[in-house]
């Protein structure tokens, strides 16, 4: 009872920086008109990687190396909306609505307020993901192996992707707390990198070999590669296919662990910093 | 008499220097923003390099990628250092000094176009280097100058649109990120950034008849890196004049359009009101 009450009591900060997340990113807008500025983004890349197929290899998409871009696309929405909201989150609430001063002076905390934020940009890119899997699967003809032990398959990998990016993301979230806003761009610019590293649209093994250690250090390269493997699509990068399915479930998880003690460290560090030097309550506009 | 006469014209030239000057100078005093601004996003644009070499395309579509990278880079000052400007200046205070400003609203647009060019232009010149130097793109100069008036006429109509635009998003309150967000893959896909647009099929008329990014990048390419190659859409001798009149359309546009912002701003009380 005792242990519930506390459980709840723990939860109680993320609910409501969840419902409040949810209330900025929606409430100027009626649902049909949010779905579209949600699905304009990730759907549009997709089509450009359509195009871009179309214009070398032409015909139909039925190659499986189209199938492996299109997942590795569609996922990724969850990178661009759980990992640079928790940064955007940061800019947002010290220079547009100057809040973040009276967050931080509450006993919640930044992390958990963030990650209650977070939460709000969890559920629009598994909307977005989902819709643009649905459009490739419907309109594009795409196959994927769609069971029940696949679909569990792919929560699977997400719950722990999902950690990950937080993980990463917590890093990018210290960074913006001693950045000025400007840096709002760095969150454009990081998950362009990372889009590049992950392995989301083309193998790292494409990568120049000094930089291959880099993607096989980001928990996002093993979490799309496992999402692959769920839905069927296996053999896109030769260098992760080397890997078992239990050795790459070992892998991730173990990465996914390292990158969150490391993001907690930065974030505390930088927390620390941006308290020091009065950078709190900062506002930065040229 | 004479000075009286010219003084309009001294006081928006001061104006514009000065809303051009803090954005060029600032950028020198926050090092970060290179970072951000400039490396990052560069290193993103590889990502479509790499798509086409894992599709084993020829070497020469690289070129696609970098000339899109460099236009992009523009398209994103255009949203966010010029569109959603005044939204912000707006949600600082600093919209109402601009009101109050004796000079014209269009003297402070332009300061922000120049002084976004300056600073978009680091980021487009580390992406032509990238492309240049590392990913070795075949680009054809014969036509250099050519290419280079297309340049600054596709420049010159998008900072114009980003002025309509400015105007355009000072009416919206929070729906506004939304929109500029929605204005990025979109309108990649839409100009064909990394693609011949003809890809597009029947939609790349749509793309024609409103951004003129997809006009400029089409004459570019035929002009860097040939016909055979380019899949033109139009001559570039047309393509010049669409760039021309665009430029010239999308000034007025923005003239007519700051106005009744403006009216409709003060009449409903919205003007200045942030957080709506």
């Amino acid at each position: 009872m005792a242990v519930s009450s506390s459980l709840r009591e723990r939860l109680r900060p993320l609910r409501a920086s969840a419902w409040l997340g949810f209330q900025i990113e929606s409430n100027w807008s009626d649902p049909m008109v949010f779905a579209v500025y949600v699905l304009a983004r990730p759907l549009a890349t997709s089509l450009i990687l359509l195009a871009m197929y179309k214009v070398v290899i032409g015909g139909s998409v039925s190659d499986p190396r189209f199938s492996s871009i299109y997942l590795g696309n569609a996922l990724y929405a969850f990178v661009v909306l759980l990992l640079v909201g928790l940064s955007w989150a940061v800019f947002e609430d010290r220079e547009q609505y100057k809040m973040l001063k009276y967050v931080a002076a509450t006993p919640v905390g930044l992390v958990a307020y963030l990650l209650g934020r977070s939460l709000t940009k969890f559920m629009l890119a598994t909307l977005s993901a989902v819709l643009v899997i649905g459009f490739g699967l419907l309109v594009l003809k795409l196959r994927y192996a769609v069971t029940g032990l696949s679909l569990g398959m792919l929560v699977a990998a997400l719950a722990v992707g999902a950690v990950g990016i937080i993980a990463v993301g917590l890093v990018l979230a210290g960074l913006s707390l001693v950045f000025a806003r400007q840096s709002m761009m760095m969150n454009e610019g990081v998950s362009a990198v990372l889009y590049l590293f992950c392995g989301v649209v083309f193998p790292p093994d494409l990568l120049p070999a000094m930089l291959r250690p880099v993607a096989l250090a980001l928990p996002m390269t093993y979490w799309l590669e496992a999402s692959r493997r769920a839905l069927g699509v296996r053999g896109f990068s030769a260098l992760l296919a080397r890997l078992s399915d239990g050795q790459l479930a070992l892998v991730f998880v173990g990465v996914v662990a390292v990158w969150l003690l490391f993001g907690r460290w930065v974030f505390s560090r930088l927390e620390r910093r941006a308290r020091g030097e009065g950078l709190l309550d900062i506002t930065t506009a040229w | 008499m004479t000075s009286s006469r010219f003084e309009p014209v001294v006081t928006n030239l001061r104006a514009a220097w000065a809303r051009a000057y803090v954005r060029i100078f600032a950028a020198s005093r926050e090092p970060s923003w290179i970072l951000s601004e400039t490396l990052l996003p560069v290193i993103g644009m590889c990502a479509y390099v790499f798509v086409y070499r894992a599709l084993g395309a020829p070497r020469a579509y690289e070129a696609f990628v970098v000339l899109g990278g460099v236009m992009m880079a523009y398209w994103l000052g255009v949203l966010w250092s010029m569109g959603t400007q005044f939204y912000w200046e707006k949600q600082d205070g600093n919209l109402e000094f601009y009101l109050m400003a004796p000079c014209s609203r269009m003297a402070i647009l332009s300061g922000m176009a120049i002084g976004g060019v300056v600073m978009t232009s680091l980021r487009a010149l580390s992406a032509l280097a990238l492309g240049l130097f590392v990913f070795r793109v075949p680009f054809d100069l014969t036509h250099g100058w050519t290419a280079l008036l297309v340049f600054v006429l596709t420049l010159g109509s998008l900072y114009a649109l980003g002025m309509c635009l400015a105007s355009l998003f000072l009416m919206y309150g929070r729906e506004v990120w939304h929109l500029a967000h929605a204005l990025e893959e979109p309108v990649y896909l839409a100009n064909g950034l990394y693609f011949p647009i003809r890809a597009l099929g029947p939609w790349m008329a749509a793309a024609i008849a409103t951004v003129p990014l997809a006009v400029g990048l089409d004459a570019m390419r035929q002009l860097l890196l040939g016909g055979a190659l380019s899949k033109p859409i139009l001559p570039v001798a047309t393509e010049l004049w669409i760039l021309v009149g665009s430029l010239f359309f999308y000034l007025a546009l923005a003239v007519v359009m700051l106005r009744w912002t403006e009216a409709r701003g003060k009449r409903l009380g919205t003007l200045i009101l942030r957080h709506q």
